[in-house]
């Protein structure tokens, strides 16, 4: 027998469909030529281990929690499979939109007084003023927030509770922590979150609450009247609208397309006007979360102007290479910049 | 598996009927080895967990339902695979404005996370990378049999190619493996011993 016919006697197998003619071809080889033994009793028990299966109880109390929540709110739209889809699809996208052009027209009112009330409790505020400010708390959660928007949050952030409060809107990357739900107060409307990305616009009375899921999961809960828990999706946005009790809650599919328009605005214009380039830098660090290290101190005072808008750190770095002769690397978040020698 | 089919079966009939241990079983069975599976296409943990915790999730709503499903073990995987595709596929457009994921390679198990029958660390160690150099879907394709003890045909349905490419890509992983192997016995001492005494096998491991 040689090696190649060995060989695949061996991955049938191993793949179990060897037939029993074979496999006692297979065993005299293997008996009888001392190369093909050794190789099979060492191949062999490597093959045939397995990784050892987790218990996983955390996650298994939290998919029972889920089951529970979709049982009980009835919020079966996208685990109902019972229908055939087409048409229960179509139907489904018509509802929500007729939902949401009815409820984007509604005013909604908010329990300001939920909100001072907060205020007392966390104490940690940032705050936009006429531009977007982004920003990273203890835990390493980034917050981008939009014009005159506000957050408070509890010191200490990470350590015992996360709990945030917002007015006006805000763009969450949520460090995941099992043991520590986010928790992100808007409106009327209790965000609970694990570990995810999204986006929250909530502008006092003009206009409904907007969730809007990048990615990860969310449970969003009513803080009035009826304690309804709604569990967003990855694409899904939820629009929150009612006050004094009555709480309504629309939730939509959103194309990828949209979702980025939701949260374009994070990604904002940074305008620079002969800034020197240690300045700059510290302005990049911001928008792109990196770390940028300028080695050479001449360099640090150069000054450039540009726009930047929905470039890559690359397209940038490559940039403002192109306009002054210097070297930049990249590694990992790591941005370091020296003079041309 | 047979053995282990009949088991799915069985579960999946007693999580018809209601049976909320019989769910837990399924979850303990399948959950890890699922999320690993869904790894290899979100190459993500997060996403992954919360592919397969739906997963679950839905197997509960629809429970009723459950007898339709003829390969329940099959039908596990490809629902992954499909979730996996559709969420890669929201993702495309929207990569450009959030910041890239770091890519994990937790695909790989530890080593001492495994039954352990090898006694030669080193040459467990050598296999893994080997695996873990192979080309995608040969891997991936490896992985199903070793890890998850699947036939080729099961192989196949999950993967949606031929039976035969599943076997060729056994084959190709088997024989890179049994080259790492005896590239590593051709330097270890303890085998030049076996090699002295078959030295017409010796001018075979050099080609």
């Amino acid at each position: 027998m040689n090696k190649e016919k060995f060989l695949r006697l061996l991955s049938e197998k191993f793949s179990g469909t060897i037939n029993a003619d074979k496999l006692r071809s297979f065993d005299r080889a293997v008996a009888g030529n001392g190369e093909y033994g050794r190789l099979y009793s060492r191949l062999w028990p490597y093959l045939g281990s397995r990784r050892h299966v987790q218990p996983r109880k955390a996650q298994l109390d939290r998919v029972w929690e889920q089951i529970e929540m979709a049982e009980k709110q009835e919020f079966s739209g996208k685990y109902d499979y019972s229908q055939p889809r087409s048409l229960r699809a179509g139907l489904l996208m018509l509802s929500k939109i007729a939902a949401i052009l009815f409820l984007s027209g509604a005013v909604c009112f908010f329990g300001y007084t939920y909100l001072h009330s907060n205020a007392a409790r966390l104490p940690e505020r940032v705050a936009a003023g006429n531009e977007t400010v982004a920003c990273t708390l203890d835990d390493g959660t980034r917050v981008w927030l939009n014009r005159n928007s506000v957050i408070r949050f509890n010191d200490a952030f990470g350590k015992n509770r996360r709990e945030i409060s917002l007015e006006g809107e805000a763009y969450f990357d949520v460090v995941h922590s099992q043991r520590i739900p986010l928790v992100v107060h808007a409106g009327s409307i209790d965000i609970e979150v694990k570990g995810t990305a999204f986006n929250v616009s909530s502008y006092g009375n003009s206009a409904p609450v907007q969730v809007a899921l990048i990615r990860g999961s969310v449970k969003v809960t009513h803080t009035k009247g009826v304690r309804a828990a709604v569990l967003l999706k990855p694409n899904e946005k939820l629009v929150a609208s009612g006050g004094r009790g009555q709480s309504v809650f629309s939730v939509s599919a959103l194309k990828p397309e949209v979702l980025l328009r939701e949260i374009g605005w994070t990604a904002d214009t940074l305008v620079f006007h002969k800034e020197k380039l240690r300045d700059l830098a510290v302005r990049l660090e911001k928008k792109y979360g990196v770390e940028i290290q300028i080695r050479s101190e001449e360099l640090k005072e150069k000054r450039f102007s540009g726009t930047i808008t929905t470039e890559t750190i690359q397209q940038v770095l490559e940039a403002l290479k192109v306009s002054y002769p210097l070297t930049y690397t990249v590694r990992n978040r790591l941005v370091i910049i020296d003079a041309l020698q | 598996m047979p053995e282990k089919n009949k088991k799915i079966v069985l579960l999946f009939r007693e999580i018809q009927s209601g049976n909320k241990t019989a769910f837990d079983e399924l979850f303990g069975l399948y959950y890890d080895r699922l999320v690993c599976f869904a790894k290899h296409y979100t190459r993500q943990a997060e996403s992954a967990e919360d592919i397969t915790s739906e997963l679950f999730v839905r197997i509960w709503l629809m429970r009723t339902r459950l007898s339709a499903i003829m390969q329940p073990e099959v039908y596990l995987y490809i629902s992954i695979k499909n979730a996996c595709f559709n969420l890669s596929r929201a993702n495309r457009k929207r990569t450009a404005v959030l910041s890239p994921q770091p890519v994990e390679d937790s695909f790989d198990p530890p080593a001492n996370d495994r039954a352990n029958h090898m006694e030669d660390k080193e040459l467990q160690r050598i296999l893994d990378l080997a695996v873990g150099a192979l080309p995608a879907q040969r891997r991936l394709i490896f992985r199903l049999v070793k890890e998850e003890g699947f036939k080729s045909a099961e192989v196949a349905s999950v993967l949606g190619i031929s039976i035969r490419t599943v076997e060729n890509q056994l084959y190709k992983a088997i024989k890179v493996l049994a080259e790492s192997a005896t590239a590593y016995l051709g330097y270890n001492p303890q085998a030049r011993v076996a090699r002295k005494q078959v030295p017409s096998g010796l001018s075979f491991f050099l080609i």
